[in-house]
């Protein structure tokens, strides 16, 4: 009995188009467009930092000192990458013809021998970074100066110093340096897990008999009541882990994204979504007794918890980790999520089995409740 | 008249979708448009990088560094003593550097053991992280450097200090006199207006459309003596009404939010906007020719308008996209829109009333034009073949 339930509700839930095109078809379309916007920056971060166009302009008329060090800053070493990528004019107002930021120079060096003139198109971080590059030269000619003045007697220990590179400041390092980008990726997937909600409460609707047609001939019947939902969540749990597993399928092999997690792990933990939004669909379903509400209360609840969980705003659930992090270990969304991204940065840390434990209490509680809100219902008439 | 009011009427069941459109466009259009936006400045100012400092060692030298990093950048609270976090919080910008301090840094530099004396945490390799680190590096090797010529610890911290705060007033001259490298509010705000507007023309004229092609409303009208022009006049004239004052509503709030922004071209910018009012009213027209049905309606929007959005640099800017990209966006009216956006952005606003400026115009309604005769074709063969 069970098994045929199970498969006709499945096949119920698979001629439903709204659900198909909300659940299968909108987190594919919505992966492509993401794919389309961010996926140059998964590869090559917007964000990092390159070597930057400067003209320099020497009206000293002999080689200076500081044409030396950008010289050196604009090859690459073992210390440090190319900083600078030098062009040198004849005159500054040569230069200033291709003074533009992008599609020319971000910055001209007018060196006399004496000073240093930065000239910038606008200000940012590389009109900051040209200057702390004269900053840097200025600063050791004075403490040069300096130690000339009071300690000759080490002049020579000092100038050695100063061309030494100190690496006084050490980087720490996490290990795998997943893109930022993906976490729209992970909250994609959130967001179609928690679409689940929609099936249960489609699913639920179709059960109550104050509610549809369906819902009295569903009450007369001489079947388990437990059973048949049971089977129905089972089915929407299947539908909807099937939908997340091509969603990831689809970004990894299709888009070529990759997750940085091993493909039955990302399946395993979607899955378990997937059982989460159902689950909260049942809950749902089982406390809201107005049927308009049936269709609002699942957008509502998807939508919210998509967004805390960074689906349009990359920052917003990191946010709510700094100031309120309880939010974000009762948000499904965020817990996803957070258990997704844990697993590609930082592997099986404590925190990712924190992640599944709390996603599967939140299951088991919200299908306890249901279950309890749902058993024994009574009808003035059916 | 009762076509066009009953039509009218119908807008009422989907206030909540133009309040939450509304809403998504208030909140996070401005936020997007105070963060992208700036202005012309010649006035040489450094970026100041939020660090967060965890002092582990508590010293005469480890206090003079945060002291000189709160003299010169924005030093916050880390929140938080776990790594991983500070690492989150770096990758999400809650602030852009993490400074640790470990416990013995002071006597590390004495002793001339200057690697790795102090960690850091950062996104990756970005500009922040170089603007910084060549700080602190300089800073530290400066204090070392003076340590073994033979100065004191508090002679080598105060020469450092002071070294480095007279720097400031190194020669820098900022020539910032073109529009095109600033972004401003006005443009912010209409950028991501293409997503919000073009949702909210769809789903609200294609639902009041669908009203009227509802077969029992529809066969009442026909039945009803309406003459076909009149009733049919109405109805365009009823959606017409609809959009032009969501497009005059949203040109409102966003004037009312950048009232502290100056900008002359607001005008060229509504225009713009008006041109991408015929084009959701006639992605509306086509849609409701697809289906009738308020969800698919919806569905089949948010998939065409969210696509379009980050192919044509509504949500991301036009030039982090490939140019495969960028040659299929040619072929999208958000893409037009957003040039125009760019374009009136860019040019003198003397200079942008112009071929180019209208070329833009005509191309986005062209498209409208497209989407209401596609509309029309399949309506027609729906027609011919009774679907």
């Amino acid at each position: 009995m069970f098994g045929r339930m199970f498969i006709y509700k499945l096949k119920e839930l698979v001629r439903n188009r709204f659900l198909i095109g909300w659940n299968f078809l909108f987190p594919l379309v919505l992966a492509t467009a993401f794919y389309l916007g961010f996926g140059n920056m998964i590869k090559d971060d917007p964000d990092s930092f390159k070597a930057i166009d400067v003209g320099y302009v020497n009206t000293a008329g002999e080689d200076t000192n500081f044409h030396k060090v950008i010289g050196e800053l604009s090859e690459e070493t073992s210390d440090h990458a190319d900083i600078l990528n030098v062009s040198e004019y004849t005159s500054e107002e040569e230069a200033m013809k291709d003074l533009k930021g992008e599609g020319g120079i971000y910055g001209i060096y007018v060196d006399d021998g004496n000073e240093i003139k930065t000239i910038v198109p606008f200000n940012g971080y590389r009109a900051t970074a040209l200057n702390q590059i004269v900053r840097e030269y200025e600063n050791k000619i004075t403490l040069i100066g300096n130690i000339a003045k009071d300690h000759p007697e080490n002049l020579d220990t000092a100038l050695e110093l100063v061309t030494k590179d100190m690496n006084i400041a050490k980087e720490y390092d996490f290990g795998s340096g997943i893109s930022l980008y993906l976490q729209y990726f992970f909250a994609l997937i959130a967001m179609a897990s928690l679409f689940g909600s929609w099936i249960s409460t489609e699913m639920i609707e179709g059960m109550c008999a104050n509610h549809t047609e369906k819902g009295k001939r569903f009450e007369c019947a001489p079947v388990s009541k437990l059973m048949s939902i049971a089977s129905g969540v089972l089915a929407g749990a299947s539908m909807q882990a099937v939908s997340n597993a091509i969603v990831v399928i689809y970004i990894e092999y299709v888009l070529k994204i990759k997750f940085g997690i091993p493909l039955w792990n990302v399946i395993l933990i979607t899955t378990l979504g997937s059982g989460l939004g159902i689950s909260m669909g049942v809950l749902i379903g089982a406390l809201v007794k107005n049927k308009r509400l049936f269709d609002i209360i699942p957008i509502v609840f998807s939508m919210t918890c998509s967004f805390c969980s960074g689906l349009m705003w990359d920052q917003i659930r990191q946010m709510i980790q700094a100031n309120a992090p309880i939010l974000n270990k009762i948000n499904p969304a965020a817990l996803l999520v957070d258990c997704l991204y844990t697993r590609a940065t930082y592997g099986t840390i404590d925190v990712y089995y924190q992640d599944i434990g709390i996603m599967s209490i939140m299951i088991i509680g919200a299908l306890t409740i249901s279950a309890v809100l749902l058993r024994r219902r009574r009808y003035v008439s059916l | 008249m009762s076509v066009f009011n009953a039509m009218i009427i119908s807008l009422k069941a989907y206030v909540i979708t133009i309040l939450v459109y509304f809403l998504l466009f208030a909140v996070v259009g401005n936020m997007q448009a105070k963060a992208a936006s700036s202005e012309k400045s010649n006035i040489f100012e450094e970026v100041v990088i939020s660090v967060a400092v965890t002092d582990n060692d508590n010293t005469g030298l480890s206090k003079a560094l945060v002291d000189y990093l709160k003299e010169t950048q924005n030093v916050v609270d880390p929140k938080t003593d776990d790594l991983r976090t500070m690492n989150d919080n770096v990758r999400f910008s809650i602030y852009d550097y993490a400074l640790i301090i470990p416990q013995g840094f002071e006597d590390k530099i004495l002793s001339g053991d200057t690697e790795g004396a102090v960690s850091y945490i950062v996104p990756g390799t970005t500009a922040s992280q170089f603007l910084l680190t060549e700080k602190i590096d300089n800073y530290l090797s400066d204090v070392v450097i003076y340590l073994k010529s033979g100065y004191s610890k508090d002679e080598a911290i105060k020469l450092t200090h002071d070294q480095m705060i007279d720097l400031s007033d190194t020669h820098v001259v900022v020539m910032d006199n073109d529009d095109n490298n600033h972004k401003s509010f006005y443009a912010s705000m209409f950028s991501f207006n293409g997503y919000t507007l073009m949702m909210l023309l769809c789903v609200c004229c294609a639902c009041t459309w669908s009203v009227m092609k509802d077969r029992n409303v529809s066969e009442r009208i026909a039945v009803s003596g309406m003459h076909f022009f009149t009733r049919n006049a109405a109805a365009v004239g009823a959606v017409l009404t609809i959009g032009f004052a969501i497009t005059s509503l949203v040109i409102v709030v966003v004037r009312i939010m950048g009232r502290g922004n100056v900008d002359d071209k607001f005008m060229y910018y509504a225009l713009d906007v008006y041109a991408l009012m015929t084009v959701g009213i006639g992605m509306a027209y086509f849609i409701c020719s697809i289906t009738v049905s308020d969800n698919l309606i919806n569905m089949i929007a948010n998939m065409i308008v969210l696509s379009m959005s980050f192919l044509c640099g509504i949500f991301v800017d036009a030039q982090f996209l490939s140019e495969s990209i960028l040659k299929v966006a040619h072929f999208l009216p958000l893409y037009w829109y957003a040039r125009a956006l760019k374009f009136i952005n860019d040019t003198k606003v003397d200079q942008i009333l112009g071929g180019q400026f209208i070329t833009y115009l005509v191309i986005e309604v062209l498209f409208a034009l497209v989407f209401f005769a596609a509309g029309m074709v399949i309506s027609k063969k729906k027609e011919q073949y009774a679907v």
